[in-house]
């Protein structure tokens, strides 16, 4: 399930990754460039613009990429 | 009009040919005529002088013949006797040359006269003096008193026995009778006879212009021109900017003779030959110039014919013929003309035939492309879609067993005859969510399948366009263990164009490259993204070796294909090629790199005026 932009989770994504096993080269890429771009000044504003952009991602392919997103979110439980 | 030209050139060097020769003739015959005549005017001249001189002597001679009559006669010895006088009458009127014969004494006292006038005092004569001295003979231009009109005397001594000077002989004539005989000599001849006296004084001339005026005493004044007659000055000729002919002679009295004649009169006669001679030149050179231009005109006619036909077969009048001659080598000429016309002409109208039917091919074949190129380009991307289908379709199987399995637990319990209504309910909101899941990835096909070429411009961001890009070669990247690598900007960077067809340039470059490597050991495919301000940069490397340099524009082109009989379409890159052209863009191969590297490029803000076109 994609987590809330507001979801902790984002945050933790993005600056504070774990390695898990990503499968698809788009969700490599996003995630690459979501975390570089939340990584620079303002810290706030650039976090909040790379949620935006891997949310439209993940939201936009959740089925193509839905391995990838159990992997960073935990299981799909329900399609919403 | 070359023919006439040719007409003109050989009319002109025809007539020049005839008349040089005659013009150069008639000069030179004109002026050997005019050299003759010359030669024989100067001859004439001399004759003339000598005749003259002749005539002169022959008055002295008269003279002579005088005074010897009267050493013959002993009874006239005696010069004061008065029997003398009767004698003059009669010796004058035996010769009856002079009109006035008288003797003096040897003072010079006129003691007996032929005319029986009075005796006068003519000692301080000089003709007479002179005579008394002893010279033999003298002449002098003086007025006549009895005739009153100039007159020359003949002087000579008159001896005794013993050769002493006893008186003087004088005998007189009229300057109109010595002159009379000089315009008797010169009868038919041009110029004039001019006699001076020994005193340089002009006593005859046969032009009839007065001599002379009388001073007080009798004696004659000359003419200016007379004054320079002794010298016979050249100087004075040449002044005058004259030719003259002339010949001088002194006789022994001391008279000097002039045969005066101008060229200008000698030639007259020739001047007439010339004028005729330049006449007859003149209409002899019109004549042949007439006559050559008639001929050459008639003899060249087919060439002007020949000139005619050639520019109406330039101007593309490819029946126009040459008519039949009856000269030998222009019917030949004329014959090989018509042929050669005759097979323009067919060969034309073949051309022509083979023209149309080409247009109506061509336009045909054009069409067939275009519906071809279209089909080819659908099939392009239909079939990238379907190498992509493998993965989708696992997508799509997913939930379809889902759908199954939830479907067949509801039947299930459904027909155990007690129905679990809440779990029906729940096993068909799962049924309704996974459809909802597979009608998102069908969707998702759709939007790509579907052409782009009508969207209208929009902005959207590069790394979305990549990333769904991406999304849909995930299954070929995998099936052939292609690594992808990537540089891209964290920044978003936005563009205005057709989303959906900068994703179709980029599916086909990658997918392009997958398929390229395919036998490699190394497989790899790169995509890097630079931002250059107003436009971006995208390359898609692979491990390839690049690109030959013979395929290097070609490749661009419809139906060129690298890839095995059966694999390619070769429309995919040319399809490429025209999105980017459409978004004012360029793709194209970069030959600097070691590897196979295509470039994209595209504007960030494309004009309206493209949107439009696009």
């Amino acid at each position: 399930m994609i987590p809330d932009k507001n979801d902790p989770r984002w945050r933790e994504v993005l600056l504070n990754p774990v390695d898990v096993p990503i499968n698809n080269f788009a969700t490599k890429m996003l995630l690459t460039r979501a975390r570089t771009l939340a990584k620079t000044e303002p810290v706030d504003v650039k976090l909040q613009e790379a949620i935006d952009i891997a949310f439209a991602f993940f939201t936009k392919n959740q089925f193509l990429v839905a391995d990838d997103i159990q992997s960073l979110f935990g299981p799909v439980t329900e399609a919403t | 009009m070359r023919s006439a030209s040719i007409q003109k050139k050989l009319i002109l060097l025809g007539t020049a040919v005839v008349a040089v020769p005659i013009i150069i003739s008639t000069y030179i015959v004109i002026n050997r005529i005019a050299h003759e005549k010359l030669v024989r005017a100067a001859i004439e001249t001399e004759n003339l002088s000598q005749a003259v001189s002749v005539s002169v002597d022959q008055w002295n001679a008269k003279l002579s013949k005088v005074i010897q009559a009267l050493a013959e006669n002993s009874d006239t010895k005696d010069i004061h006797k008065p029997q003398l006088t009767s004698f003059l009458v009669k010796i004058n009127k035996i010769y009856n040359e002079f009109y006035l014969v008288f003797i003096t004494d040897k003072n010079g006292i006129m003691v007996a006269r032929s005319d029986n006038n009075e005796l006068t005092d003519n000692s301080d004569r000089n003709y007479i003096q002179r005579a008394l001295r002893g010279t033999p003979s003298t002449a002098e231009a003086v007025i006549s008193k009895t005739k009153k009109e100039p007159a020359i005397c003949f002087s000579s001594p008159l001896r005794d026995k013993e050769d002493k000077v006893m008186g003087v002989v004088v005998g007189c004539a009229l300057v109109s009778d010595f002159a009379g005989s000089l315009t008797y000599l010169n009868q038919g001849r041009t110029g004039r006879i001019l006699v001076s006296d020994e005193r340089n004084r002009l006593i005859a001339r046969t032009d009839n212009k007065r001599l002379e005026t009388l001073d007080s005493q009798g004696h004659v004044f000359l003419k200016k021109e007379v004054a320079v007659f002794a010298h016979l000055n050249s100087e004075y000729l040449d002044q005058q900017d004259r030719k003259w002919i002339f010949s001088s002679n002194t006789l022994k009295n001391g008279w000097r003779i002039l045969v005066e004649r101008q060229e200008l009169e000698v030639l007259e006669p020739v001047q007439y030959v010339k004028y005729i001679s330049y006449i007859f030149s003149a209409l002899i050179i019109f004549i042949v110039g007439s006559l050559l231009s008639v001929t050459i005109v008639k003899i060249l006619a087919p060439l002007s014919d020949f000139t005619k036909s050639m520019a109406a077969l330039q101007r593309g009048n490819y029946s126009h013929r040459v008519p039949a001659y009856e000269t030998a080598e222009f019917k030949i000429m004329g014959d090989a003309f018509n042929q050669m016309a005759e097979q323009i002409e067919f060969l034309f109208e073949q051309n022509r035939d083979y023209q149309s039917r080409l247009i109506e091919t061509n336009m045909r074949l054009e069409n067939e492309a275009v519906d071809r190129t279209q089909q080819l380009a659908a099939a392009s991307k239909m079939s990238a879609l379907g190498e992509m289908m493998g993965g989708v379709a696992h997508e799509i199987n997913t939930p379809l067993a889902t759908i199954k399995l939830i479907t067949g637990q509801a039947l299930s319990d459904i027909q155990s005859g007690i129905p679990d209504i809440d779990a029906i309910v729940l096993n068909l909101q799962r049924i309704d969510g996974t459809t909802d899941r597979v009608a998102k990835i069908i969707k998702g096909l759709k939007t790509f399948s579907r052409s782009g070429e009508h969207d209208p411009m929009e902005l959207a961001s590069l790394q979305s366009i990549i990333e769904d890009t991406l999304v849909l070669s995930e299954d070929k990247l995998r099936k052939h263990n292609v690594d992808f690598q990537w540089e891209i900007p964290a920044e978003t960077i936005e563009l205005v164009c057709r989303p959906v067809e900068v994703s179709q340039i980029l599916l086909n470059l990658i997918t392009n490259s997958i398929d390229a490597i395919e036998n490699h050991e190394t497989k790899w495919v790169k995509l890097t993204v630079q931002d250059l301000g107003d436009s971006i940069t995208i390359q898609v490397i692979d491990s390839g070796e690049g690109i030959p340099e013979e395929l290097r524009y070609k490749i661009f082109e419809p139906f060129v294909t690298t890839k095995a009989i059966g694999k390619g379409t070769g429309i995919g890159l040319s399809i490429s090629h025209g999105i980017a052209r459409g978004h004012k863009g360029d793709l194209y191969v970069d030959s600097s790199q070691v590897n196979t590297c295509f470039v994209l490029t595209l504007p960030k803000n494309i004009s309206e005026k493209v949107n439009l076109v696009g």
